[in-house]
């Protein structure tokens, strides 16, 4: 049993329900999970990290159950994971730093390990700047660094907690080449609210919204819940339930039905995915 | 090529066993000369040559290490535990000079009173405790959510860390009592609740934030020293034989629970997102 498989999860804080019964299956290659913010998207995959434990549903990882000690360490020596807000020693060295997550990652010979160590710094491309500390970096090179530790010993589930934000369009790129690599023959499951980046590298989406998953398929069966939805209009149009003034001047509207002499177009991936989540991922281009 | 090595001195050269002057020529022959490497190559002994070359590479990849994993290399620790200790919040020089400080003030402030000493006293448990409150979890460790999501134990690396904290922060405290020795035994006698209390901020911190932990502790530190002194009348009464007994107890009770709720550490302590 290769990947993740989440059952009716649910998770509590205080009085807020933050999951409310997620489920969904994914297997190998990139996994996105895509929600506005405060959908539930980190308390879900802190939970894939064997940080959390959920209040209630089930969840597996690689076929084991995080729940149990011993199959929660045998998950976490196959895990790799890149927190939201990934925390850094900033006193040490990249390569410190990186030697340090690997020492806690029980890789004891010195020697495989700090090759090991150079291997990722290698992969995010850090060579260069492998012996200065973590505060002096950019904060772009910090997310690579981020991302060496967590491709530490070829870990077969990688948990990426939007890995892309903040990231400059070049970055962005580089990030999508890098990530699309270490899907490779692994399960990755990374979170974002950029559909530019599920478009670009995942084969398998998830959205969650306010603590439940409204959709889990393939992104083009994602666009196509838009069909027949999306039509451009000289003005706003009251039949849409979003609309926006594009680059060519333009309205772009999304709703239930195009209306009737309205001109239909094709629709994306982020038109199904603003359809999905209504207002609550588009505040600023709500109508 | 006029001439070939022998095969004695081949043998020899390739067992590491001919003078440094033999070696120079065999090797400025061998370089042009494809017959003599071809005789060579089944002569060389393969685990010599890898464990020469582990010899080099042991010492290419020797990595410089900052000054407190080199000085905790030096005492005998591990290159890994002294890497896991250097990433300790309460281990950083700024840390271990603010513990120097308080060191001093409570030297300075007890006097030859039974007040100045009780000040003395009742600070210097304070700051192991302190020192294992900020050793470890969420708010004191920027990388502490990896730590949680790694295979290695967090009971392990809390007590790694809280040991060299206690350590330190004790053999500090212990060179200031030391300033105290007109006091006589007395100017030990914070040592035992100073285990105590680090004990109590361990065992707490199966189910809270460290932090949290030692608040706790130290509030209720305090509430104990003032109870102690208003019912006997003795500011030095909680330093006293009960006192120490009850720390010695308090202690022992402390490791008891810890290890029985080993199991609590296995996830983020923290209670809200």
């Amino acid at each position: 049993m290769t990947g993740v498989r989440a059952h009716e999860v649910t998770k509590t804080f205080g009085r807020t329900r933050a999951l409310d019964g997620v489920t969904f299956t994914s297997g190998l290659g990139v996994t996105g999970l895509l929600g506005p913010n405060g959908a539930g998207k980190t308390t879900l995959l802190r939970m894939l990290a064997t940080v959390l434990a959920p209040d209630g549903g089930r969840i597996q990882l690689l076929g084991r159950n995080p729940q149990d000690a011993t199959d929660r360490l045998e998950i976490r020596r196959r895990l790799g994971y890149l927190p939201q807000e990934p925390g850094f020693h900033r006193g040490f060295t990249v390569f410190e730093f990186v030697d340090y997550v690997a020492i806690l990652k029980e890789l004891t010979d010195r020697r495989a390990r700090h090759d090991e160590v150079r291997r990722v710094i290698d992969a995010v491309g850090l060579r260069e700047v492998s012996d200065r500390k973590i505060r002096a970096l950019s904060g772009g090179m910090r997310r690579r660094v981020g991302v060496a530790q967590a491709i530490l010993g070829e870990p077969e589930l990688v948990v990426l907690d939007e890995p892309t934000a903040g990231l400059d369009p070049e970055q962005r790129l580089r990030f999508r080449d890098l990530v699309s690599r270490i899907g490779e023959g692994r399960a990755v499951l990374l979170s974002t609210h950029q559909t530019e980046d599920v478009a670009a590298l995942c084969p398998h989406v998830v959205v969650v919204d306010r603590g439940r998953t409204v959709f889990d398929g393939t992104p083009s069966a994602l666009t196509s819940t838009a069909d027949g939805r999306v039509w451009l209009s000289p003005d706003r149009t009251p039949a849409a339930r979003l609309a926006w003034r594009t680059a060519e001047g333009d309205v772009r509207n999304i709703g239930d039905a195009v209306p009737a002499g309205a001109l239909a177009v094709p629709p994306t991936l982020e038109d199904a995915y603003l359809l999905l989540v209504g207002e609550a991922a588009a505040p600023e281009v709500a109508a | 090529m006029s001439w070939h090595i022998d095969s004695e001195t081949l043998e020899r050269y390739a067992s590491g066993g001919t003078t440094s002057a033999v070696a120079a020529s065999a090797e400025a022959h061998l370089t042009g000369c494809a017959d003599c490497q071809a005789r060579l190559v089944p002569a060389v002994d393969t685990a010599r040559l890898d464990a020469i070359w582990a010899g080099v590479e042991a010492r290419v990849d020797r990595v410089s290490l900052p000054w407190l994993d080199r000085t905790l290399v030096r005492c005998g620790i591990s290159e890994e535990t002294a890497r896991l200790l250097a990433a300790t919040p309460s281990l950083t020089a700024s840390w271990l000079a603010a513990i120097a400080a308080a060191v001093v003030f409570a030297v300075v402030a007890a006097d030859s009173s039974a007040k100045g000493l009780a000040v003395f006293l009742t600070l210097a448990p304070m700051l192991p405790v302190a020192g294992v409150a900020a050793a470890y979890g969420r708010e004191a460790d920027p990388a502490y959510e990896l730590a949680v999501a790694s295979p290695y134990s967090l009971l392990r690396l809390l007590l790694v860390r809280s040991v060299a904290v206690v350590g330190t922060t004790i053999a500090l405290t212990a060179v200031g009592g030391l300033l105290l020795a007109d006091s006589g035994w007395r100017a030990a006698a914070w040592l035992l609740p100073a285990l105590a209390l680090s004990a109590v901020t361990l065992a707490l911190s199966a189910r809270v934030a460290p932090v949290w932990a030692g608040g706790a502790v130290l509030t209720g530190w305090l509430g104990t020293v003032v109870t102690a002194w208003q019912v006997t009348g003795n500011r030095l009464a909680p330093f006293g034989d009960v006192g120490q007994v009850v720390a010695l107890v308090v202690t022992g009770l402390a490791l008891t629970v810890l290890v029985a709720n080993r199991s609590d550490f296995a996830y983020d302590t923290r209670r809200s997102a």
